[in-house]
């Protein structure tokens, strides 16, 4: 197991950049997820560390040691592949030990460790059939299997759920994470799903147009995005985001919506220092779903969290454990979640409540996080 | 598909008088294409007498196979009367070594081209392929000077060579549309398990080519077995294949025409071939449509 | 470890990168020389005095002339073009009807695909010599007819000089109509299925099916067809050589024969060489326009 660094590495497919200075470090024993949606980059980036494409620029160092012109096969890695990528004309017992084959392990050695990884794996009764004859899931394990022959330093994982039934993904999910738990290995894995990705990683890269946009624990990234693509892409149903004004409301800050018949005045809760300089511009708020509920009880008493407001309801969509009730702000379709028990009915007008020491502002320009 | 009975709004008799309409269409037509067949091994298994004094479509009253014996041993080629037997030999050295070479490398260039890409490899697979295309007579004069050069003119390994160099745009086309949509995954990972070109083509892609070796090698034979203008124009002589020797017995002017020994041979020249396409014959008709209808 | 492995791993790599290329230069090499390389030289010989023996003299467009300005040729040109015509058109024809037909499910269709097919699985000189027994004017097709009844019939169109090229094209589409027949057929078979129960809900009767919307849809499949069919005759050899020996005399002679005598039995390589190029530009001329559209089309996967 070893620590992986990323020191400013860039990779360029002729004039077209598709990495740009990525800058990362992951301890022995992380979980590292590259989340991001499709053509950012993510999976170059894990050919790069794979050694399977040669970056343009920059260091990538597994411990100590620098991988840059290293061959995938000595650097000590193994990967799992979107199609799990099995030799369809080998048993999964001469998949699992091909690479050690090639490496010149002897056959005694090379039981044993098809032994024990089928085990560990609950892929015994398996081993003397054929990719073909498996199931999709029996499929994944082998391709795990094969990587974990190898007693690498590091797993690279290719979206390695996206082509199981989404009944079957949850059930692998929770198996690779019990797989990390047990055997602490380090792991990079690519997806673009971003449950997959708030579950599993201990840290989350997520990357847009081969840029890095925010590297941290998955709860930071959910309450504290550092920008409007992260916080709309982490986050289902998606962060609200809402055209605002800053304004000074009697001392206090808070955040003023245009809508027909008069604008919302949600006074702020929690106001930093950064937020002084946007007093009278335009900001964008950001609200999650779960920010915005049906009237909570306490609502109404001063310095409650939780600022209310009346709205017409357009939608409303059942989700069995929540009402999801569509609003219309501004001519912007706003999602609140609410207890079924309290749903309203479209058409009609009802109080909702803001939690306000759960918002984000957002420069609209820029989108960062003021 | 669509089909009368499901999509036609008509129902009962008028349906089954038109289906029985298609049955005797398609009779005919099958008629049509095995009239011919029949014709030739009826005609191959008369005397002479039966032939002249007989009708073409009779069937043979005595079925005699002394114009086969006489084709396979002492039909005359030229001056040498030693039948065509000596020919289909001719025609076996040549084909099987063609074959093997002409799929081998086509299967490895195929791979090479689309599993290890490099810059230009587009245009090195147009620029072959499209030697696919050309009519033969534009290289037949040059051939013929440069075989004559190298000592190979009118030699087996001769036309072995000009069957390998024209074959190779067929087959390098053939197992490239194949191994497109074998998954790059595979050779990702076989790369990180530590094979290198050579051991992946053995051990990984090689094993899961067998139905496109098939159709490469079915396509090869059938298209050399049968080639005529390389074989007269570059190995005419002892070393002619059996198309080449069969043309020669039909049309030698000298003596009584013997119709049914010209049935014979040309039925043994093309028995190989029919057997193959009787044998295997959905492979053929994949390799017939491979090239054409998706370039 | 280190340096000097990373060395030594990045010198094979190397290696292994231009493996890809020294494996295919042998080939493509090949092809340079035997196609390309052969085209400029058959080109150069056709502006060359040569004749009975390759002579390097500039000759300019002289060859060409001496071509053009024989009959023999203007009789093969002609012959090509009611050949080429009527083998395409009848091929597509035929092999249209029978695909249609076929794709009726048909209870013995594997054996009747079968049939329609062998003669593609034929060498042309097999597929000329039997046709050659067959319309033999004393005891083919016409003593046949005689002895059915019809005494008056005469066919003696392969000694006939105005008929004979029609003895080719009889020929050539009992072997090729099945293969064509076999392109359709799968084409028909790829057709989009709702568009046809659609086309049925709203009350279409099966031949407008088939006319107005399943034989438009597949005009891909007629032009690949054609460009094959067309290459086939514009090569047509054997089965003229097989059948009617380019005669009688040279009524029936085709550019390929043409060619093919000039160049091995009239000791004419220039002019040989010359009706070679003319083959080549023809084919060209159909085949690169359509390659163009191809790749320009379906250009998916590099």
């Amino acid at each position: 197991m070893a620590s992986l660094t990323l020191d400013k590495v860039r990779k360029a497919f002729g004039p077209v950049e598709v990495l740009k200075e990525i800058n990362l470090a992951i301890e022995d024993g992380e979980f590292l997820v590259l989340v991001g949606p499709s053509g950012c980059g993510k999976s170059t980036l894990l050919n790069l560390i794979a050694g399977l494409e040669s970056s343009t620029g920059g260091e990538i160092r597994i411990g100590d040691r620098v991988i840059n012109d290293v061959h995938p096969k000595d650097r000590n890695i193994a990967m799992v592949f979107q199609s799990y990528a099995l030799y369809p004309n080998m048993t999964v017992r001469k998949n699992i030990t091909f690479g050690l084959e090639i490496r010149g392990v002897s056959a005694q050695e090379r039981d044993k460790a098809v032994a024990d990884v089928a085990k560990l794996l609950q892929i015994e009764p398996l081993l003397d059939r054929k990719p073909s004859q498996l199931s999709g899931g029996q499929r994944q394990r082998v391709a795990m299997g094969r990587a974990l022959v190898r007693d690498p330093d590091i797993f690279l994982f290719d979206e390695p759920l996206s082509n199981l039934d989404a009944k079957l993904r949850v059930d692998m999910r929770t198996e690779i994470k019990k797989l990390h738990q047990r055997l602490g290995s380090t792991i990079v894995y690519v997806t673009h799903d971003q449950i997959e990705a708030m579950t599993l990683a201990s840290r989350i890269a997520v990357m847009k147009g081969g840029i890095l946009q925010q590297f941290d624990t998955p709860q930071n990234i959910y309450e504290r995005p550092n920008n409007m693509f992260v916080a709309g892409f982490i986050g289902s149903p998606s962060m609200n985001f809402v055209d605002a004004t800053l304004i000074d409301n009697g001392g206090k800050l808070a955040v003023s919506i245009e809508r027909d018949g008069g604008p919302i005045t949600l006074p702020l809760f929690e106001a930093p220092e950064s937020y002084k300089a946007y007093v009278g511009k335009k900001v964008v708020f950001g609200i999650r779903p779960e920010g915005l509920t049906h009237k909570r009880t306490g609502s109404d008493e001063p310095g409650s969290q939780y600022v209310n407001f009346d709205s017409k309801v357009e939608v409303i969509e059942p989700t069995g454990a929540d009402t999801m009730t569509v609003i219309d702000i501004a001519g912007k379709e706003i999602v609140a979640r609410v207890r079924p028990d309290r749903a309203p009915t479209p058409g009609e007008s009802m109080t909702f409540s803001a939690d306000m020491s759960q918002i984000s502002l957002f420069d609209p320009e820029t989108e960062l996080r003021i | 598909m669509a089909d009368l009975q499901t999509y036609s709004h008509d129902a009962g008799w008028k349906n089954t008088v038109l289906r029985g309409l298609l049955y005797l269409v398609l009779i005919l037509f099958a008629a049509y294409y095995l009239f011919p067949l029949i014709v030739m091994i009826s005609t191959s298994l008369k005397s002479l007498d039966e032939i002249r004094e007989g009708s073409l479509i009779s069937l043979p009253r005595v079925v005699t196979f002394d114009a086969w014996n006489y084709a396979w041993n002492e039909a005359c080629v030229g001056v040498e009367c030693t039948g065509i037997k000596v020919y289909f030999w001719n025609s076996v050295k040549m084909a099987i070594p063609a074959v093997l070479i002409s799929t081998f490398l086509g299967a490895i260039n195929g791979y090479a081209l689309t599993k290890w890409r490099f810059k230009g490899a587009n245009i090195v697979f147009a620029l072959l392929l499209f030697g696919c295309f050309i009519p033969f007579q534009v290289v037949l004069l040059p051939m013929s000077q440069v075989l004559g050069k190298l000592g190979l003119a009118s030699s087996t390994p001769g036309l072995v060579m000009v069957h390998v160099v024209y074959g190779l745009c067929f087959t390098t086309l053939f197992f490239r549309n194949y191994y497109v949509s074998i998954p790059d995954e595979l050779v990702k990972a076989a790369t990180i398990d530590g094979a290198g070109f050579f051991t992946i083509f053995w051990r990984i892609i090689l094993p899961i080519s067998t139905p496109i070796i098939v159709v490469s090698v079915i396509w090869q034979f059938t298209q050399i077995w049968n080639d005529f203008l390389f074989g007269a124009s570059f190995a005419s002589g002892e070393n002619a294949p059996m198309t080449v020797a069969l043309n020669n017995i039909v049309n030698t002017t000298t003596g009584v025409k013997q119709y049914n020994v010209d049935m014979a041979a040309a039925l043994l020249t093309g028995l190989p071939t029919l057997l193959v396409y009787v044998l295997a014959g959905k492979y053929f008709v994949r390799g017939l449509t491979a090239g054409s209808v998706k370039g | 470890m280190g340096a000097s492995q990373s060395t030594e791993s990045n010198l094979t790599a190397r290696i292994q990168r231009h493996l890809s290329k020294i494996v295919v230069a042998p080939s493509f090499a090949a092809s340079l020389f035997f196609v390309y390389g052969f085209i400029l030289w058959t080109g150069y010989m056709a502006f060359s005095k040569s004749r009975m023996l390759p002579v390097w003299d500039w000759a300019g467009l002289r060859q060409y002339e001496r071509l053009w300005q024989m009959e023999r040729w203007h009789v093969a040109i002609e012959n090509l073009l009611i050949f080429g015509g009527l083998f395409i058109v009848t091929c597509l024809i035929i092999g249209c009807l029978l695909a249609v037909l076929l794709d009726q499910r048909i209870r013995a269709e594997g054996a009747l695909r079968t049939i329609f097919l062998y003669p593609m699985a034929l060498s042309f000189i097999v597929t000329g010599t039997v046709w050659k027994w067959l319309l033999n004017p004393g005891l083919g097709l016409e003593s046949m007819m005689h002895d059915f009844g019809w005494t008056s019939f005469k066919f003696d169109w392969l000694v006939n000089s105005d008929m004979a090229i029609y003895t080719v094209v009889i020929a050539a589409v009992w072997q090729a109509s099945g293969f064509v027949m076999a392109m359709f057929l799968a084409a028909l078979r790829g057709v989009d299925q709702d568009i046809i129960r659609a086309a049925y809900m709203d009350g279409a009767s099966l031949p407008r099916i088939y006319f107005g919307i399943i034989i438009p849809s597949i005009r891909p499949v007629f032009l690949s067809a054609i460009v094959v069919l067309a290459h086939l005759a514009v090569k047509s050899f054997d089965l003229v050589i097989a059948l009617t020996g380019g005669g009688p005399g040279y009524a029936s002679d085709l550019p390929a024969t043409f060619m093919y005598t000039m160049a091995f039995q009239r000791n004419q390589l220039g002019v040989g060489a010359a009706s070679a190029m003319m083959m080549l530009a023809t084919v060209m001329a159909i085949i690169v326009p359509y390659l163009y559209s191809e790749l320009r089309g379906g250009k998916k996967n590099g």
